[in-house]
């Protein structure tokens, strides 16, 4: 499963061009024409990393800033995006100017997805530091040190890291599907078995992609998928927490059983009902 | 502040808004031919990739000559305020001109990503 999950991934990157193609298309039912999205205000390499692609819709840009000759600095990414969204469709209603919105943000970010640098980590734009220069056409550099020290390959996540996660969850659900089907096992083992799959599953996918990054092969594969680690880490510690909690009742149910026995008093029939009860 | 050559930092990409370098006029030139003749551009299209033409131009005189900071900062803002006015456009967004223009500045520059 995990071998698979790293093969799409490796798939979905190859049809990166396409997916872009096609979110953009959706995109395009979403965008005013009034020029650029207000999550691309920000250019230049990495520029994701700056502004607007992480999910912070308070982000703003400094005081000052312009874009096409307004001014755009100091108020929150949402209410640019819902400005754009009146000015585009100034029929829509209050609601739907929000949803239109929301669905501009959404589309964006899709359209984004597959490409190499996919979208930085949620909230790390938090770190962004914006520096007043006039060799820019904007007027100002900006960098954002968390991303600029985690990189691509520890701090974004793209749509081939999507469709591994979604791939190895699927295959794990249909299995546990398969070894239960018409079985009497208990509800805790049941949960213990799919627990210590998923840390195989996972686990096999995260340390071949490590391994691809640390030989520099297979692109853009080799990187730390936060989906699949995640919940690798989950069901890690799921499975240490529910093994303790069988063996503390082995351990439990093993001190009746000798209690019992050396108990004088109670006959080893006694002891025999106790433990086939 | 002055610049430094790109081509001493060729294996790292380049673009206007996020380096701190200059790129070769010829190399700047040859970029914008590859992007003229790979893409149909309209009117809008072909200003704005003028644009980003002259500012790299403009920085590239900004590192050998004796220009002010000052100076430099509104010869890049009447660079943009022209394009805006006249097409209602920024030299820088995000578009498919400046991206097919840096990708390739920067593969004539043998970055490869």
């Amino acid at each position: 499963m995990g071998i698979l999950g790293v093969l799409l991934t490796v798939y979905t990157n190859g049809k990166s061009k396409g997916l872009t193609e096609f979110f953009e298309k959706i995109h395009g039912h979403y965008k005013a024409d009034s020029g650029c999205s207000p999550l691309d205000y920000r250019a230049g390499k990495n520029h994701r990393y700056i502004f607007g692609h992480d999910g912070n819709l308070w982000q703003h840009l400094p005081e000052g800033y312009t874009y096409n000759g307004s001014s755009v600095g100091g108020r929150s990414l949402y209410s640019l995006v819902m400005e754009q969204m009146r000015q585009g469709f100034p029929n829509s209603s209050f609601i739907g100017g929000h949803v239109k919105a929301i669905l501009h943000i959404a589309t964006h970010y899709l359209s984004d997805l597959p490409t190499k640098d996919g979208l930085p980590l949620p909230f790390s734009s938090l770190f962004t530091q914006w520096v007043k220069d006039e060799t820019k056409v904007s007027g100002y550099s900006a960098n954002n040190p968390l991303m600029d020290k985690v990189g691509k390959e520890f701090g974004t996540i793209n749509a081939a890291d999507i469709a591994s996660y979604a791939i190895i969850k699927t295959l794990l659900a249909g299995h546990h599907w398969i070894t239960f089907y018409s079985t009497n096992a208990s509800e805790d083992e049941k949960k213990l078995h799919h627990a210590q799959m998923s840390v195989i599953a996972y686990g096999t996918a995260m340390i071949i992609q490590m391994a691809l990054l640390c030989s520099g092969q297979a692109g853009r594969t080799g990187k730390l998928n936060y989906l699949i680690a995640g919940p690798f880490l989950w069901n890690a510690g799921k499975s240490v927490l529910m093994t303790q909690r069988h063996h503390r009742d082995l351990v439990l149910s093993y001190r009746d059983s000798c209690a019992i026995l050396d108990n004088k008093s109670l006959a080893f029939d006694h002891w025999v009902k106790h433990q086939c009860v | 502040m002055r610049m430094t050559d790109h081509a001493l930092n060729a294996a790292s990409e380049y673009h206007f808004e996020s380096s701190d370098e200059y790129c070769a006029p010829e190399l700047v030139d040859q970029a914008a031919g590859a992007v003229r003749t790979s893409h149909n551009l309209n009117p809008a299209d072909r200003a704005q990739l003028q644009a980003i033409v002259d500012l790299e131009k403009l920085r590239f005189a900004f590192a050998y000559n004796d220009i002010s900071l000052k100076e430099h900062g509104q010869q890049i803002q009447a660079l943009r305020k022209q394009l805006i006015e006249r097409h209602g456009r920024e030299p820088f967004d995000n578009g498919k001109i400046e991206k097919a223009f840096y990708q390739a500045l920067n593969q004539a520059y043998g970055y490869a990503d």
